[in-house]
């Protein structure tokens, strides 16, 4: 039990430690292959820091809505954070939850957040509101059935049992349907980032405020929280990808963590290069040609099932 | 206990039975309407001068039960016919208005050729078996005709599925259950509409054998094109009543996809498939039985208080009307599918038999329905967020958008109670989830021929033995969240020390804030319309009306809607052609006499000469 | 002869008289027809009667002729004399349809009757045959004529077809039916007589066309 309660706060505190690095590093990456010099890999740890001793401003109008939100935003992911397994199997909520239980606590997060940006009564909250739960509701057909697909090869959706069937299968476990799933939940991670080509997550304009716009009206330590939340969903997401599709080198003992800590900080530098690679090829879409960009990943998911079918 | 028989007529005795899956259902109904009865009598006070709790409604909630408790066909279809009659007397209680009036007209059309389908099928049964017993029928059921049994299959289908309000069958729900008031829409869209979902369950498990594959898939089909559609129309609708009655028509999509999986299940032989799929549809039953009770009562609450059910006339409710918005607040969370609420533990529960029936088919075409399927419920859950996110947000959320809603007093004491008993058990379906599946062991097991199997605290989502199962405990994940959620401010107050907090008014750009800068909720809605406006067809009318003779703009009237497309396409066609033909007969019934003894001396020449 | 021979030849002098009737245009001549019919029918209930020896045929034999044909016929022709009405206005159908159509009629109830079989007491060919032609035939007058009076004719006809078949099956109906049947045959008649009547002094006319405007 004591055992059991350390290994969840141990992977907490990893993914909370790692997660605004995973982020500076895709933006000195991205500004590197921008041709600019970007700001030091180190810098959201700084800014987040400011954050979290600053005096917080709050809206007259505000209910307690607004109050709650930050909290059940950051303890639903934090619980998302320990249905996944990074470096060990099996993760440590992993009997109480499986894939289909982390979206719905992502959704829990969504919804507290998109009632916060309404309760500020600004017209940005709004539309920040309005079209992330648009684009989210896009993005979980394709999530659901990529994560369908994996489950027909592994036999269910339990992300513990998931990596720990592909890790042993080795070089095998990658098949065309499961490349194709990968390539289904990458477009989706890339929605639920809030990253080129849905949203731009570098700037506060207007247009590209959905993730931003409900942040609008935060100031101080709830939007040190809320940004420190963020960028774990964005850590937690890519540890999700790393799992369910190439999790080897994950530690069944204790002895194989070191190994399972390099085979893990290798597989997100990889993905940060992939990130900022894809983040300076392309230009953010239109909001109306988002679902454009989503039926394609749904479809890329139907295929991944229908060829784990054939061929299975 | 089984068969106690009366009879008032020589030949046609009523008998009554309770088998688990009748006492499930029957304990649905009697909860939910405790919690409503209790709820209207604090509401009653806003209609005076009409008996509030009066005959209709007792004679409603008795007729209810008699459904679920009759062991034959004529006792069921008396308390069927009642229960109609009756809930169409509590919808037309406003009847002076004329949409009222005409939203019970097309509900009491529309019930009653359901019911004429229904007896159809009942007669296709009596004929096969001779009896009028379910019970025998039951055990008739392996001996039927593959013909007949899709006779009645398909009948039952349609006729119940119109109680239910299952696509395309269901316009007479967004129409009626907005005019009733809210206690009966409660009782309504939480209760009554489950009992559509007995009939096919009880049509497709028990007194047919387990049938052909295309059954399980046209169920599929109907349950994903429910439960998509249903969600769409409801995000394009302001009357807040209009939007939960749309919900239901979701909902009913939902619990038909998990009955679909059964269904699909049982045809191919997989009994311990089947029982996870009718767990999921049976537990969706009772938890929206509760969550939508939940909603329109608070819906009427809000209706009471503010005078108005449009959602862009509310606003900063939750300031006005704070219980009334918490308890809203977790009926909105249910409905969404938000962990560890009690819609969750059922959703969960029907993408696994989703998953498990396509990964169990043994062909591509019977693989595809199911987890296509799943696609579509993770589409419906997250429309149905983003839809309540709409009506919670705009509705309670923000600055006033009317004065009545800048002046609403807290609801009474006893619609509180009523709600406040619902919420409750909303969270307590969620965090006991794995026993109340246990519990539905029984009534899957009548069914499906096996039940999921019991756990602790967890939920298994399939037998033991099979590699990377998914498991839930709601339980568990909701201390996680409660006590992570309370942790983090507390850590960073230990590290970063403690933060005062000013209080200002939000920034609009330098002007006076006004309910005007808010988002509406056509506003809201509009990233969804335009993606989705293929299948939702809105129309939209925007008229510029300039000065006379100037080009000053003197007014711009904006209309937005949704076409009609069930009732111009399907209903208008079919009534139409039906008004012809009456018109056509009409000419037999000219007034002459000659014409009559006509008809009847060329019908006795016909019986002579046909006669042997 | 004997009974059945009897009374097989006067059904075919019934059948005979009805299709007369309907042949004939003058409304007096068509009342005196009705009442020879009811005369015949009465001389069948003796034949029967004798032949069989019940006692209650005789009060049968009595009530047809005083009913039906006397009571009856006299009534009709007061009303006729009453309301100064001679000729039949123009029927639907020309005189020949009719008659060839009652003529198909007829065969059709013989047809009819030779294939149901049906049980007879009174062992007589044509008898049961005729009395179903008397009720088609009855059926028919009734479709064609437009006067009221001729109308009841039609229904004197048809329910003289019932009697006939009541005594050729079993022997005469019920006292209680035949006295149930006669008063509604006197009833309707009088009925038939005071609305003509009535009918006549208020709209001056007895053409039920006219009586198409009162439908719903």
């Amino acid at each position: 039990m004591i055992e059991a309660g350390a290994l969840a706060a141990a992977q907490l505190a990893l993914l909370i430690a790692i997660a605004p690095g995973v982020n500076g590093l895709i933006k000195t990456l991205k500004a590197r292959l921008q041709g600019r010099r970007g700001p030091h890999p180190l810098q959201p740890y700084r800014e987040l820091w400011k954050l979290l001793r600053k005096d917080t401003v709050v809206s007259a109008r505000a209910s307690w809505v607004t109050r709650a939100a930050p909290l059940v935003y950051a303890g639903a992911i934090a619980t998302a954070a320990l249905l996944v397994p990074a470096l060990w199997i099996p993760a440590p909520l992993g009997g109480w939850g499986d894939a289909l239980a982390l979206v719905g606590l992502f959704a829990l997060a969504r919804f507290a957040l998109a009632l916060a940006g309404l309760d500020q009564g600004s017209a940005f909250g709004g539309m920040g509101s309005s079209r992330e739960v648009a684009v989210a509701a896009l993005a979980e057909p394709a999530l659901v059935l990529a994560l369908f697909a994996v489950a027909l090869r592994t036999g269910g959706t339990d992300l513990s049992a998931t990596a720990a069937t592909l890790a042993a299968l080795g070089p095998a476990a990658i098949t065309p349907g499961q490349l194709l799933a990968l390539a289904a939940v990458a477009i989706v991670i890339a929605a639920e980032t809030g990253r080129v080509p849905v949203d731009n997550p570098d700037t506060h304009l207007e247009l590209t405020m959905i993730h931003e716009g409900m942040l609008l009206e935060y100031a101080g330590r709830p939007l040190g929280i809320l940004v420190w939340a963020t960028l774990l969903k964005q850590t937690v997401l890519f540890a999700l990808l790393i799992a369910a599709f190439f999790p080897w080198g994950i530690a069944a003992t204790g002895g194989g963590v070191p190994r399972a800590a390099a085979a893990f900080g290798a597989k997100l530098l990889c993905l940060a290069i992939g990130v900022a690679l894809a983040e300076s090829s392309q230009a953010k879409l239109r909001i109306f040609k988002v679902p454009e960009l989503m039926g394609a990943a749904f479809l890329l998911a139907l295929l991944a099932v229908v060829t784990d079918l054939v061929l299975a | 206990m089984s068969g106690l028989t009366l009879g008032p007529l020589p030949g046609l005795v009523l008998s009554w039975r309770l088998d688990p899956l009748g006492a499930f259902f029957a304990l649905v109904i009697v909860g939910v309407s405790l919690a409503v009865t209790i709820y209207a009598l604090g509401y009653g006070r806003h209609w005076p001068g009409r008996p509030f709790l009066g005959p209709a409604y007792l004679v409603f909630v008795a007729s209810m039960l008699g459904v679920v408790v009759a062991g034959d066909a004529y006792t069921f279809l008396l308390a069927w016919e009642t229960m109609s009659l009756a809930s169409f007397a509590l919808v037309v209680t406003d009847h002076r208005q004329a949409a009222v009036r005409s939203a019970g007209w097309v509900y009491l059309v529309m019930t009653h050729a359901a019911t004429a389908l229904i007896t159809g099928a009942f007669l296709l049964l009596w004929r096969a078996t001779g009896s009028l017993s379910f019970a025998e029928w039951a055990a008739a059921a392996p001996r039927l005709d593959p013909v007949t049994a899709s006779a009645v299959f398909l009948l039952g289908l349609v006729g119940f599925g119109t109680k239910a309000g299952m696509i395309p069958v269901h316009v007479w729900l967004p129409r009626a259950h907005p005019v009733a008031p809210s206690h009966v829409s409660a009782l309504m869209s939480g209760v009554m509409i489950k009992l559509g979902i007995y009939g096919i369950l009880r049509v497709a498990f028990e007194w047919t054998a387990p049938g052909p594959a295309w059954w399980g898939v046209l169920v599929l089909l109907l349950g994903a094109g429910s439960a998509v559609l249903g969600v769409l129309y409801a995000l394009m609708q302001h009357d807040l009543k209009r939007l939960l009655a749309y919900h239901s028509v979701e909902n009913i999509g939902i619990i038909l996809l998990g009955a679909g999986a059964a269904l699909l299940a049982r045809s191919e032989g997989q009994s311990a498939l089947a029982a996870i799929g009718l767990t999921a549809a049976l537990f969706h039953v009772a938890n929206h039985a509760v969550f939508k009770a939940l909603l329109f009562m608070g819906a009427g609450a809000v209706d009471a208080a503010t005078g108005t059910r449009d959602l862009e006339h509310l606003g900063g409710l939750v300031k006005r009307m704070p219980a009334t918005a918490a308890l809203f607040l977790v009926g909105s969370a249910a409905i969404s599918g938000l962990p560890p609420l009690n819609g969750f533990a059922s959703e969960w529960l029907t993408f696994q038999a989703l998953l498990v029936t396509g990964r169990g088919a043994p062909a591509l075409w019977l693989a595809l329905p199911p987890l296509v399927g799943g696609a579509l419920l993770a589409l419906t859950g997250a429309l149905a967020l983003a839809c309540f996110v709409k009506a919670f947000g705009v509705g309670f959320l923000g600055l006033a958008r009317s004065a009545r809603a800048a002046e609403a007093r807290e609801t009474g004491r006893a619609e509180l109670a009523g709600m406040a008993i619902l919420a409750a058990a909303c969270v307590a379906l969620g965090l006991g989830a794995a026993p109340v599946v246990s519990a539905l062991g029984p009534a899957t097991a009548a069914l499906a021929g096996s039940a999921m199997p019991a756990g602790g605290a967890v939920l298994h989502a399939q037998p033991a033995g099979v590699i990377a199962a998914g498991s839930l405990a709601l339980p568990w994940l909701a201390v996680a969240v409660v006590a992570l959620a309370l942790a983090v401010p507390a850590l960073a107050r230990l590290a970063a020390g403690p933060v005062r907090t000013r209080v200002v008014e939000t920034w609009a750009c330098g002007v006076v804030p006004q309910p005007l800068n808010e988002y509406t909720s056509t506003a809201f809605a509009k990233p969804i319309r335009l993606m989705f406006r293929d299948l939702v067809r809105p129309v939209r009318d925007v008229d510029v009306i300039h000065r006379l003779g100037t080009r000053f703009v003197a007014r711009i009237e904006y209309r937005s809607g949704v076409a009609p497309v069930f009732e111009r396409y399907l209903y208008r066609a079919l009534t139409d052609r039906l008004v012809a033909t009456a018109r056509l007969l009409r000419q037999i019934q000219n007034g002459s006499l000659q014409a009559y003894l006509a008809y009847l001396c060329a019908a006795l020449v016909a019986l002579l000469v046909l006669a042997r | 002869m004997t009974g059945p021979a009897v009374v097989d030849a006067l059904a075919l002098a019934l059948l005979g008289l009805a299709l007369l009737g309907v042949a004939t245009r003058g409304l007096v001549a068509s009342v005196r027809i009705l009442a020879v019919q009811s005369a015949a029918l009465a001389l069948v209930a003796a034949t029967v009667a004798l032949d069989s020896g019940a006692p209650h045929m005789w009060a049968a034999f009595a009530l047809t002729v005083a009913v039906r044909t006397i009571a009856v016929p006299t009534v009709l022709l007061r009303v006729l004399r009453a309301v100064e009405l001679r000729r039949e206005t123009r029927p639907l159908l020309s005189t020949r349809s009719a008659l060839l159509i009652s003529i198909g009629l007829s065969l059709v109830a013989f047809l009819a009757t030779g294939r149901l079989h049906l049980p007879g007491a009174f062992p007589s060919q044509h008898a049961l045959a005729v009395s179903l032609a008397l009720m088609l035939v009855g059926l028919l007058l009734m479709i064609t004529r437009r006067k009221a009076i001729s109308q009841v004719i039609g229904l004197i006809t048809i329910e003289n077809g019932i009697f006939l078949a009541g005594l050729i099956a079993t022997l005469g109906l019920p006292l209680f039916v035949e006295i149930g049947v006669f008063l509604d045959l006197l009833v309707g008649v009088a009925v038939m007589a005071v609305f003509t009547l009535r009918i006549n002094e208020r709209f001056d006319t007895l053409n039920t066309d006219l009586l198409r405007k009162l439908r719903g």
